[in-house]
């Protein structure tokens, strides 16, 4: 779940895991925030609205700050989320974005939903930030303000329309929710769970899976060790046609493997330049 | 009418403009203090802000809040109208290296006592935790007795002072390095 600041991502979240509790499914929720770049420091409030939590066992939310990550992630959100997607029947993850920095979330999650504040803009404006892209269903929220919220969930639908999307496939459900007075909801579960139906039936949530992987593994190695050491490797795509031949290993033991064999590399002498 | 004329008054909620101004250098050398205890912690420092009980008034929690994230504290600030049993939970499951909490409302005796015995039988009465509140001192005493780490009060206006105190009370319970 990723969107602007006070879009009511945490309220919205909160009547969601309610739902879930409500059908006996248990919930867990990495939140993430950002850290402050000025003092390293971080101000993780998402527990004020994610009330479900207080005495229910069948809710786990830890909060993550971002540390000095971009891109909405924390360095063990991915780890949390292996973690809590053993145990929990349903993983959320929360985090701000706007836009273009949900690359990394995108492939972290199956179903990427993005929440809107009325009013929030026009389409060009959601076409410029590159919000249409990525997500996979839209969220107007705070349905309750009204023609507000209409005119922005028309706006989203028609950028829709009109622009290309990453994964191409339909366009992607726009929905309008309040988390105040629980309208849309129900719908939004219901679009959450379709979209996984659709991953189901072919081999799209595999793929979908892999290329995160992929994604995290090649991340980790090129932060610790750089193109330089990911070359000794034979380069990127060498890297991702050996995590996808070991498609049932772990990210976590492939990236120690593969580094673990790049710091080997690096001991030897430098290969001849060409 | 008079509101027309003059608007309406909104009380004011959430932090409020600084009380103080913050000496840089100081806030600098708790900051490092914070940053210097990350590597014996294994992650850097994280706290529990959090008001348990009946009284709204979060400013000063909330001082404190911005306060903790400014020396560096990566601070999981849990609002107003908690129990003890919220609190302790929320301590678990986020992993902090200290609980602070707030209380304005003078039930600060039974509370406190629910969240220390609550922590024991979480297993986590390690965990230190400090209290600010109005709070006399007679009160003050036998929460410290009970196990409280530090007790403030309004007279403890300095807020980098007690974020200073927040890092020696973590670095006494930490392992060492």
């Amino acid at each position: 779940v990723t969107g602007a600041p006070g879009a009511g991502k945490s309220t919205l979240l909160d009547a969601l895991v309610r739902r879930l509790r409500a059908g006996g499914e248990t919930v867990g929720i990495v939140a993430v925030d950002p850290s402050s770049r000025a003092s390293g420091g971080a101000l993780l409030g998402d527990r004020i609205r994610l009330r479900s939590a207080g005495r229910d066992a069948g809710v786990f939310i830890r909060s993550m700050a971002a540390r000095e990550r971009l891109g909405g992630l924390a360095d063990a959100t991915r780890a949390g989320v292996t973690v809590l997607g053993a145990v929990f029947d349903r993983v959320f993850v929360e985090t701000v974005g706007v836009g273009q920095s949900e690359v990394e979330v995108a492939a972290l999650v199956d179903s990427l939903v993005y929440v809107a504040n009325p009013g929030a803009g026009d389409v060009l404006q959601f076409m410029k930030a590159g919000v249409l892209e990525l997500p996979d269903v839209f969220v107007v929220n705070k349905a309750d303000l009204g023609p507000a919220a209409q005119r922005t969930a028309q706006e989203l639908a028609s950028g829709l329309g009109l622009g290309e999307r990453a994964g191409g496939g339909p366009a992607p459900p726009v929905l309008l929710t309040s988390a105040r007075d629980g309208a849309g909801v129900a719908e939004l579960l219901a679009a959450l769970d379709r979209h996984h139906a659709q991953l189901l039936e072919g081999s799209g949530l595999r793929e979908r899976r892999a290329r995160g992987r992929e994604g995290f593994v090649l991340e980790a190695l090129e932060r610790r060790y750089g193109s330089y050491g990911l070359a000794r490797l034979g380069g990127r795509g060498a890297v991702r046609a050996r995590l996808r031949e070991a498609a049932e290993a772990s990210s976590f033991a492939l990236a120690a493997e593969l580094g673990a064999e790049i710091e080997e590399a690096l001991r030897k002498p430098a290969p001849p330049s060409r | 009418v008079l509101r027309g004329l003059f608007g309406e008054y909104r009380a004011p909620t959430g932090v409020a403009a600084r009380p103080e101004a913050q000496p840089g250098e100081r806030t600098a050398q708790v900051r490092a203090r914070v940053h210097a205890l990350a590597p014996r912690l294994g992650r850097p420092l994280k706290v529990l802000v959090g008001k348990p009980g009946l009284d709204g008034h979060s400013n000063g929690a909330e001082q404190i809040a911005v306060r903790a994230r400014d020396v560096g504290m990566e601070v999981v600030y849990e609002g107003i109208r908690l129990t003890p049993e919220q609190i302790v939970r929320s301590a678990r499951d986020e992993g902090v290296h200290l609980i602070g909490l707030s209380i304005l409302s003078g039930s600060h005796g039974v509370l406190v006592l629910e969240v220390l015995d609550r922590l024991r039988k979480a297993g986590l009465e390690e965990l230190p935790l400090v209290v600010g509140g109005i709070i006399p001192e007679s009160d003050a005493e036998a929460l410290r007795r009970a196990g409280v780490r530090r007790v403030y009060t309004p007279k403890d206006y300095d807020l980098t002072r007690i974020m200073d105190e927040i890092v020696d009370v973590v670095a006494e319970s930490a392992p060492a390095a």
